[in-house]
């Protein structure tokens, strides 16, 4: 079977919503699709059109890149990427995530690879992630249940649910640092806080890696 | 007049105006200072810093492929140093291969404001450039190119193809370059 074309959605405002459906063909509404050199295909909105959908195959590689508005990506996706300025992402399932935006809300369900995210002062929520690399100025970071994950934050809380399959790398200013591990396992943790209170429930050993840094953040490591 | 080719790159410290709130002047002028040191430590022969921006710096390189191993050079020193302090330099960059008019010995012009945009998107410890800048450096070991595709910035009326320059330790290649297999550009 064919890979599906990479599709390239760009659009100044409005609603995205890409919807990886079994069996689709590539069809789009409210855009229209331009063949481009590459082999991709470009989707433009409509003038008179507030909202882009797009129908696609399962595993199809999606770049959006808009300043405002929503994006919604449905259904079981290849490489997904999006870059705005603000809005609402969610993205709910994906090979591979690459989200960039400075305000606003971004949501990813389930990232079957690396899903890499930098804000400014989003809200962002990762469900599911073998590897998470994270990087926000002020807005909360709550990380599911990541394998691999690396946090970087100035003042926003950054939360992880590690499923013990990974290392556990969060650097931070001042925001507080909470991370929870499947019980009975027994990582070796390094925590530093200058000023911060510093707190572990969990038993150490070396199933797994975790390092937080902290300027005055609390850092918190406690069993599921 | 038309000035010369180059490579125009804009530095900026993640988060700056929080750690000065925060922390105070004194930490904040720290680590403008350590930037400064690191940046103009790493500049190689035909570039220069062109002026400096607030918590950032303008920089100039006549060949594209330093800038960009310059840039990486400076993330990486970064994250070495990072390991040690408690105040992370956080620095993110943006990079553009343009023909900007030359000012005294400020430059400006569209493609100096384009550069600009271009380290709004990136995070702490990356290195974005236009799609123009990877096709002026090609194929480079130990350099990869990640396509994040075409993108709104304010005050350019198209949208932009963006990369992400990803290095690699030395010996190996980097994702995203050709000859690793996985290059989508």
């Amino acid at each position: 079977m064919p890979e599906a074309a990479a599709i390239h959605v760009t659009t100044r405002s409005g609603t995205v919503r890409v919807a990886a459906v079994e069996g689709a063909e590539l069809a789009v509404i409210g855009g229209t699709m331009q063949p481009r050199d590459d082999g991709g295909i470009d989707i433009h909105r409509d003038p008179a059109a507030n909202t882009i959908e797009v129908r696609c195959a399962p595993g199809t590689d999606v770049t959006v890149g808009t300043s405002s508005g929503k994006v919604e990506c449905s259904g079981p996706l290849g490489p997904v990427r999006v870059a705005t300025a603000s809005g609402k992402i969610r993205i709910a399932e994906a090979a591979r995530v690459d989200v960039r935006t400075t305000s606003g809300t971004i949501e990813i369900g389930t990232c079957a690879g690396e899903c890499r995210i930098m804000a400014k002062s989003a809200a962002v929520t990762v469900e599911r992630a073998a590897q998470a690399t994270v990087a926000s100025v002020s807005g909360v970071v709550r990380l599911q249940h990541v394998g691999d994950a690396e946090v970087k934050s100035i003042s926003g809380k950054v939360s992880i649910g590690s499923t013990g399959a990974g290392r556990v790398a969060v650097r931070s200013v001042s925001g507080k640092v909470e991370i929870r591990v499947p019980a009975a396992t027994r990582p070796a943790t390094t925590l530093h806080s200058t000023s911060g209170k510093v707190r572990s429930d969990v038993a150490p050993g070396t199933d797994f890696e975790i390092a937080v840094g902290s300027v005055s953040g609390t850092i918190q490591v406690s069993s599921a | 007049m038309t000035d010369d080719y180059g490579a125009i790159v804009f530095t900026d410290i993640v988060g700056f105006t929080s750690l000065t709130d925060v922390h105070g002047d004194d930490v904040a002028l720290a680590l403008l200072e350590r930037q400064e040191k690191m940046v103009r430590a790493a500049l190689p022969p035909n570039s220069r810093v062109v002026k400096e921006l607030g918590d950032g710096l303008l920089l100039w390189f006549g060949d594209p492929s330093d800038a960009i191993d310059t840039c990486l050079q400076l993330q990486r020193e970064c994250d070495d140093v990072n390991e040690t302090v408690d105040l992370p330099l956080w620095v993110r960059i943006g990079v553009h291969w343009g023909c900007p008019r030359l000012r005294g010995d400020d430059i400006v012009g569209r493609d100096v404001n384009l550069a600009a945009r271009i380290v709004d998107l990136a995070g702490p410890g990356e290195v974005l450039c236009s799609e123009v800048t990877a096709n002026a450096i090609g194929d480079r070991p130990g350099v990869g190119f990640e396509p994040l595709g075409p993108v709104f910035v304010r005050g350019i009326t198209d949208p932009v193809p963006i990369v992400r320059v990803v290095g690699a330790p030395a010996g190996e290649r980097a994702p995203g370059d050709p000859a690793r297999g996985t290059s989508s550009r």
